[in-house]
């Protein structure tokens, strides 16, 4: 009986350890799979927050610009469009910025507020 | 190509040497000949290609180097394919390929080949032609035509086939629609499809009520809702398969049926309409449109329109045991029994009980699946990937690019924002509805000012409350201005041109004793409504419904009479009322304790909202028909109406025949509150017991003596005190003013109410009064305590008389 004992002990040992090393290894891959998922979050956090940091300073240094936006602010609204780091939303101000009739601004200032609104993931 | 040289000396020269002819080939004609012919040469290079040759003869004279040049062309044309197609008709297509081009021989005298291979009715094909257009005619209308071209190259080679390309051939015009009357609200319209093939889209319209069918396919349409007895125009036009729609046919025109009589208790003509759909349509969802649910409770969304106020929602399609309820747009619901595919059916309802089609929404009810929970659990979140956002490209630096200039677009020169629709958002006057009443009413426009009520954004101040408007007494002769609440205020004498002989001390000036002048001043096509001889005039609110309408309401008792007062804009031929019961109303009537809660604070616990919300049945019902006169022809059209005698919600509406026949009949409606009679109870064990012969008096502040007096009830056609029946029953319809009650009855501790005030004309008296009896302390004492205590001094009795006996 104690020889069988001994036998078995080191296999039960063996199966013990390769069920925690699972168990480890599971919480391990949940783990991961959270951070991602954070991750994530974040990223898109972010990218909302840059969204909206540059709505509030078109909002703020264009459409209520009392005359001329000066070039500082100018400055300003070029480096907060292009931390947003999206073509879509940098290709629209272009357009806004380029535009050579009263009309076509009115038309691209709709079109990049709509956008910055649409571009909000959360 | 196999080349072929042969060498020849003059007659009587020494002939070739050996070797000779020697050749060489190349594309540039520059090849030094060194290769000795022995064989035909095959040249296989396409393009234009050089042999250059020469031969020495047995002499040694050497010929001058000859060069001939070699064309071979083996490719087709290329850039063959089908430039457009265009429909020129109902039975031509125009195909037009694109200019095939040949770098080797160049093209063929008749290069194009068109081919049509759908082989649809009256298609051809072409032969090898010059043009690279071919006209393929006699074909069907409206239908498809594929077509692929080919060319061929000098050489003759022949290109493979192109793409293909279709293209429909243009519908035909409808024909003209021929049209049925159906009833007095539907036209039927039919029309020929003129050679158009089944599955034809067609676009029927009816101008005269601007509505349409829509793309459609059948070649008929019902337009329902209309207007009786008027004409409606309808034209037709079809499209085809591409979308290219063709002119419209001619109109034609045809009248729906007369109106229902107006004699025998009929009703206005928009109680023969179904409600009008809302755009999109009538609509329901179940959970907001999810396609499963694990729950038998489910939430529907429903959307009716303007004219919707009641529903009927059924898991029933023929709405077995179904009822009709208020219209809301959300509602909990059960669904049936048993998992599976459940469908909710509903219809909308007018106020007239006219139905709408009935619509359905369908979700799939299924069991809940037990392992979800754990599943959830044990399952980590699945990551998502963030959208993808494109990067900007690599640019200069901010600095390089950002001019110093401004560009125009920042320069504050243009209007970057469209004022034009910020302003027809935020700026537009009120709707015209509430601009007619203001117009009607000064102070109510002044009332609107006074809270900041003058745009179209500003309407929703006006939901949920109500404004009180002014009755014919108070715009005939105006009260004191500056009244603090609970003040009544002492009427000023009114103007002798205006009103002629005695005028009552409350302010009511009855209809008769009001000059030509005076009627002038009473705004048109507004219902008011006296009572009391004319001397109580009731004040009507103002309320705004959910849906954004104005929307009048006045308050009374049952079977109470009233003189309800219009002033049509226009010479009327006849005026006709109905009194339509809109919902009944479960509210409790409203109690006053004896002891403490005052009147007035129970006159304020009466909200027409809380009515609405207690409302458990409504039905449509006409329940009187009446018309209004004008005997004295002053144009001012009275009619005496009795209260109906339940209480509840009830529509008046009001339909004005104008002489002038080419004005249609105009509408009006009020809204009754018809409140219950008070009563006078006592309570017992089992609820409440109405006291008979019981005494009700009430009491009037005299605003001149400033005391109580007995309000003289005789003035307004009424009695007081009263003294009730068997059913405890009083009322009393009186005046603005301050007020008490008492009310005494044999055997019961006379009550007195505290003084209230009735702010508006026209309000009811009608408070439930419990009385106590005057032993109310008898009332515990029955026979049964009566037993209980003999029995207890029984016992007593006996284990005195035991201890008595055992002391012996």
């Amino acid at each position: 009986m104690q020889l069988f004992i001994r036998e078995r002990i080191p296999y039960l040992v063996i199966i013990i350890l390769a069920g925690l090393l699972l168990i480890l290894a599971g919480q391990c891959y949940f783990q991961r799979q959270n951070l991602i998922v954070a991750e994530n979050a974040i990223k898109t956090f972010q990218y909302d927050q840059k969204v909206l940091n540059f709505t509030k300073l078109f909002i703020t240094k264009v459409l209520k610009a009392d005359g001329e936006v000066p070039f500082e602010d100018r400055l300003q609204l070029e480096t907060a469009v292009r931390d947003i780091n999206d073509k879509t939303i940098f290709d629209q101000w272009n357009k806004f910025v380029n535009a050579k009739t009263a009309l076509e601004a009115q038309i691209e200032v709709k079109n990049l507020l709509e956008m910055l609104v649409s571009k909000i993931i959360f | 190509m196999v080349v072929t040289l042969t060498c020849a000396d003059n007659e009587g020269g020494s002939g070739c040497a050996s070797g000779y002819p020697k050749y060489c080939t190349d594309t540039d004609n520059s090849c030094d000949p060194t290769t000795s012919y022995t064989a035909p040469v095959t040249v296989s290079t396409e393009n234009t290609s050089y042999i250059r040759y020469y031969s020495v003869d047995e002499a040694e004279n050497t010929e001058t180097t000859n060069s001939s040049t070699i064309n071979i062309d083996i490719s087709a044309p290329t850039n063959v394919g089908i430039l457009s197609i265009s429909a020129d008709s109902t039975t031509q297509l125009t195909i037009t390929g694109l200019t095939a081009t040949d770098s080797g021989a160049g093209l063929h005298a008749t290069p194009y080949q068109f081919q049509e291979t759908s082989g649809n009715d009256g298609a051809t094909s072409s032969d090898w032609q010059v043009s690279d257009t071919y006209t393929d005619s006699g074909l069907s209308p409206n239908t498809q035509y594929t077509y692929k071209v080919r060319a061929k190259d000098a050489a003759n080679n022949i290109s493979d086939y192109s793409s293909t390309s279709s293209k429909y051939t243009l519908a035909a015009v409808p024909g003209t629609p021929s049209l049925t009357t159906d009833s007095s609200t539907q036209i039927s319209a039919s029309w020929s499809a003129n050679s158009n093939p089944s599955g034809t889209q067609y676009y029927i319209e009816n101008t005269t009520a601007s509505t349409n069918s829509g793309w459609i396919t059948d070649t008929s349409w019902e337009s329902s809702g209309l207007t009786c007895n008027t004409s409606y125009n309808f034209r037709v036009k079809a499209r085809n398969g591409d979308g290219t729609e063709t002119d419209y046919s001619a109109t034609a025109s045809v009248a729906t049926s007369a109106c229902p009589s107006a004699g025998g208790g009929g009703l206005p003509a928009a109680a023969f309409l179904p409600p009008t759909a809302p755009p999109g349509g009538f609509q329901v969802l179940i959970n907001g449109g999810s396609p499963t649910t694990t729950s038998q409770d489910v939430t529907l969304t429903l959307r009716g329109s303007s004219e919707t106020i009641r529903m009927s929602v059924s898991n029933d399609l023929n709405f077995a045991n179904a009822v009709q309820e208020p219209y809301d747009i959300i509602k909990q619901w059960k669904l049936s029994d048993g998992y599976g595919q459940k469908t909710i059916y509903v219809k909308f309802f007018t106020g007239y009980g006219v139905a709408s089609n009935t619509i359905s929404a369908t979700i799939s009810y299924q069991a809940q699946n037990i392992l979800t929970p754990i599943i959830n659990i044990i399952t980590p979140p699945t990551p998502q990937n963030p959208p993808e956002i494109p990067p900007i490209p690599p640019q200069p630096p901010a600095e390089e690019v950002v001019p110093e200039q401004a560009p125009e677009s920042m320069q504050n020169v243009w209007n970057l924002l469209p004022t034009q629709a910020i302003s027809q958002f935020v700026l537009n006057p009120v709707p015209k509805e509430i601009t007619d009443l203001t117009n009607k009413f000064p102070e109510l426009s002044k009332t609107l000012e006074a809270i900041g009520v003058s745009k179209i954004t500003d309407v929703s101040k006006l939901v949920d409350n109500t404004l009180i408007l002014p009755n014919i007494s108070e715009i005939i002769n105006p009260p004191e201005p500056g009244l603090q609440p609970g003040q009544v205020a002492v009427q000023p004498t009114p103007s002798p041109d205006l009103v002629s002989g005695q005028v009552s001390p409350f302010g009511g000036i009855p209809l008769q004793n009001l000059t030509e002048l005076a009627k002038q001043v009473i705004p048109t096509e507004i219902l008011f409504a006296k009572s009391a001889g004319g001397l109580v005039d009731y004040n009507t609110t103002l309320s705004l419904s959910q849906q954004g309408h104005p929307q009048q309401q006045l308050q009374t008792i049952v079977n109470q009479p009233i003189q309800l007062i219009v002033r049509p804009d226009k010479p009327a031929r006849a005026i006709r009322g109905y009194f339509v019961f809109k919902q009944s109303s479960a509210k409790p009537s409203s109690k006053i304790n004896a002891s403490k809660l005052t009147a007035s604070l129970l006159q304020q616990e009466i909200d027409i909202n809380q009515i609405r919300k207690s409302t458990e049945l409504k039905q449509a019902l006409v329940l009187s028909v009446f018309d209004f006169e004008d005997l004295d022809k002053d144009g001012v059209w009275t009619a005496d109406v009795v209260t109906p005698p339940v209480d509840g919600q009830y529509d008046i509406f009001v339909v004005i025949d104008y002489r002038d026949q080419r004005l249609l009949p105009k509408e009006l409606s009020l809204v009754a509150v018809v409140d219950p009679e008070g009563y006078v109870y006592t309570k017992i064990d089992r609820g409440e017991l109405r006291i008979n012969n019981a005494k009700v008096s009430l009491y009037w502040l005299n605003p001149q003596t400033n005391n109580y007096q007995l309000w003289p009830a005789k003035d307004f056609q009424q009695v007081n005190p009263q003294i009730t029946d068997s059913t405890g029953r009083y009322s009393f319809l009186v005046p603005e003013g301050t007020y008490y009650l008492t009310a005494e009855a044999q055997g019961y501790i006379k009550y007195q109410g505290s003084d209230f005030v009735i702010k508006s004309g026209g309000n009811g008296v009608h408070f439930n009064i419990e009385l106590r009896p005057q032993n109310w302390w008898m009332q515990f004492i029955d026979w049964k305590t009566v037993v209980i205590i003999a029995l207890v001094l029984f016992i007593i009795y006996i284990i005195k008389i035991n201890k008595l006996k055992l002391k012996k």
